[in-house]
């Protein structure tokens, strides 16, 4: 009992929940605009591990900087896969009713190319490397200033991801794009800009999020389903679609499955995690934020 | 400089299979309201859509202030001051009414001026000013049409769409839509409208067409539309 009032808990809880809120509304800032499912955005983050992980170990680069790599390269790979697929998957309106599960088919095949292609690159084992280690005590927790630095660097993006989609002109017309297509196309929203402009955000945003996991936790190739599998359950919990809602939902559930796993164990994760999933689909299939509102197409 | 600000040449257009528009050739002249009538499902909204760029043709032209649009996208479209007003509205539902506003003024062209643009709808729509922090969805149908109104005018259109302006109102907010829109007009925009109400249409527009079947079957000033005897007994119900 002692574990779970320590502060230690919750302080675990809030790095893993801050990383499945950006994640996760990457996830649904995708969905929201293009109704496509990718089932590869786990594998974003994966990539972006990957990044650090090389930069780091290859050069001394500080994962702090190769962030901003690991969003690059999650971004640029975005940006070719929208023009070079899901643009000719949306392009004939008669391909568009069937773009949804066309999409699916598209993602799942790029999870396994990069899956894969990562194993076959760089072996199936797992890594990791030492940076900033070191322990630091705050009150009675404990914690390693690498997951420190994530907690507050995390944070910082969530807030700014907030003040990018309230404030700012894009990020109205993400908000608006979500809400009905073809009144977005009325006010002169070059909607197919909006498109890529989510795709690559969405991509920087996991890996971004795996750039930061890779200083505290071992990567190896498949380490991107488990974030993809959270960041549905998330953006389910927090409303298809409701930006703000997946925020909250990530840190939410950080915090389900941090302290579930210090009552269960660590074996019961993944029952954990599908048991919110059920929960909120049986109780509240819309999410927990908002009004009566289910995407419509 | 012609006299024509819109003209559609041979246009067919549809959905897919599904056959609409048939070598429609219209002309909407600068500073005028111009009506588009026709029984359900003669095509006015498809026509609508295709002028805006909401989908394609399928053969034919559209000009615009002698430019050819006919290939841009409606981005580009509202750029130039094609402004629609649809058919069911489609405000932003959860947007508040200031934001669906200013969505409206999302174009480069009025961007910058997207503060004075809102003031000047606010005060032209007192009661979207006493609803202006309130969702697009809890608005009543009256209310939501105004705003799509609004919306439409935030970008400055030289062509204002209006698909059915007055579905679901009541009269007395049907003669309030009808007046702004003579308003706006005034103002030196060109109007394009399809309207249900016939009668009162044709008493304040300058010309019309009529539409059946996808394809223009009579044409003229809206006087002379309004006394065709055809017209009086499909349209008007006389
Ligand atoms: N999305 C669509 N897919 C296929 N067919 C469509 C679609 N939208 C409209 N149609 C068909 O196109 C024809 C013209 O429809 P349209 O909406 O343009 O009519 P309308 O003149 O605006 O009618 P109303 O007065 O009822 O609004 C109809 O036969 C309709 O069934
Ligand atoms: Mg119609």
């Amino acid at each position: 009992m002692d574990v779970l009032l320590s502060g230690q808990l919750l302080i675990a809880a809030l790095v893993t929940g801050s990383i499945y809120a950006l994640v996760a509304v990457g996830l649904n800032l995708i969905y929201g605009t293009m109704r496509m499912l990718n089932v590869a955005h786990g594998d974003l983050a994966m990539i972006g591990a990957y990044v650090a992980f090389w930069m780091f170990t290859l050069f001394g680069l500080s994962p702090f900087l190769s962030l901003f790599l690991a969003m690059a390269l999650s971004a640029l790979l975005a940006a070719i896969f929208y023009q070079f697929i899901f643009k000719r998957v949306m392009a004939s309106s008669k391909l568009l009713d069937r773009a949804e599960a066309n999409s699916l088919l598209v993602f799942f095949g790029i999870a396994v190319i990069l899956q894969n292609g990562t194993a076959a690159l760089f072996t199936t084992n797992p890594r990791g490397f030492q940076y900033l280690d070191q322990v630091l005590q705050i009150g009675n927790a404990a914690i390693t200033a690498n997951r420190l630095a994530t907690l507050i660097l995390s944070l910082i993006l969530v807030v700014a991801v907030v003040a990018f989609f309230r404030f700012t002109l894009v990020g109205l017309a993400l908000r608006a794009l979500i809400q009905d297509r073809t009144a977005s196309q009325i006010v002169g929203i070059n909607i197919e800009r909006i498109f890529l402009y989510s795709f690559m955000l969405g991509f920087a945003l996991s890996g971004l999020a795996g750039g930061l996991v890779s200083m505290y936790e071992q990567i190896w190739p498949f380490m991107g389903f488990p974030y993809t599998i959270a960041a549905f359950v998330i953006i389910i919990l927090g409303g298809l679609g409701n930006l703000f809602g997946s925020l909250a939902a990530g840190m939410i559930l950080g915090v389900l499955e941090t302290f579930g796993i210090a009552i269960t164990g660590p074996n019961f994760r993944s029952i954990l995690i599908y048991g919110v999933l059920i929960l909120v689909l049986l109780l509240r299939p819309q999410g927990l934020f908002g009004g009566k509102r289910v995407v419509a197409r | 400089m012609t006299d024509a600000l819109l003209e559609l040449k041979q246009v067919s257009a549809g959905y897919g299979e599904v056959k609409v528009l048939q070598n429609v050739s219209l002309t909407v002249r600068r500073g005028s309201i111009t009506a588009l009538i026709g029984a359900n499902g003669a095509g006015k909204t498809t026509l609508m859509r295709v002028v805006s760029g909401l989908i394609p043709v399928s053969a034919g032209t559209l000009g615009f202030d002698g430019a050819d649009i006919t290939r841009e996208p409606s981005s580009v479209r509202v750029e130039r001051g094609i402004s629609l007003v649809p058919e069911g509205r489609l405000i932003f539902p959860e947007f508040s009414v200031e934001e669906n506003l200013k969505i409206g003024a999302y174009i480069k062209r009025v961007r910058g001026r997207q503060g004075e643009l809102s003031k000047q709808m606010l005060g032209l729509f007192p009661r979207l000013e006493e609803r202006r922090s309130q969702a697009g969805q809890t608005l009543s149908g009256g209310e939501q049409q105004m705003l799509a109104i609004a919306r439409a005018l935030m970008a400055e259109p030289r062509l204002l769409l209006l698909d059915e302006p007055s579905l679901g109102l009541a009269p007395q907010v049907v003669a309030q839509v009808f007046e702004k829109i003579q308003e706006v007009r005034a103002k030196g925009v060109t109007v394009f409208i399809v309207e249900q109400d016939v009668r009162s249409t044709l008493s304040f527009a300058d010309y019309a067409y009529v539409i059946e079947n996808g394809s223009l079957q009579m044409e003229g000033s809206a006087e002379s539309v309004r006394e065709n005897p055809k017209v009086k007994e499909s349209y008007l119900g006389l």
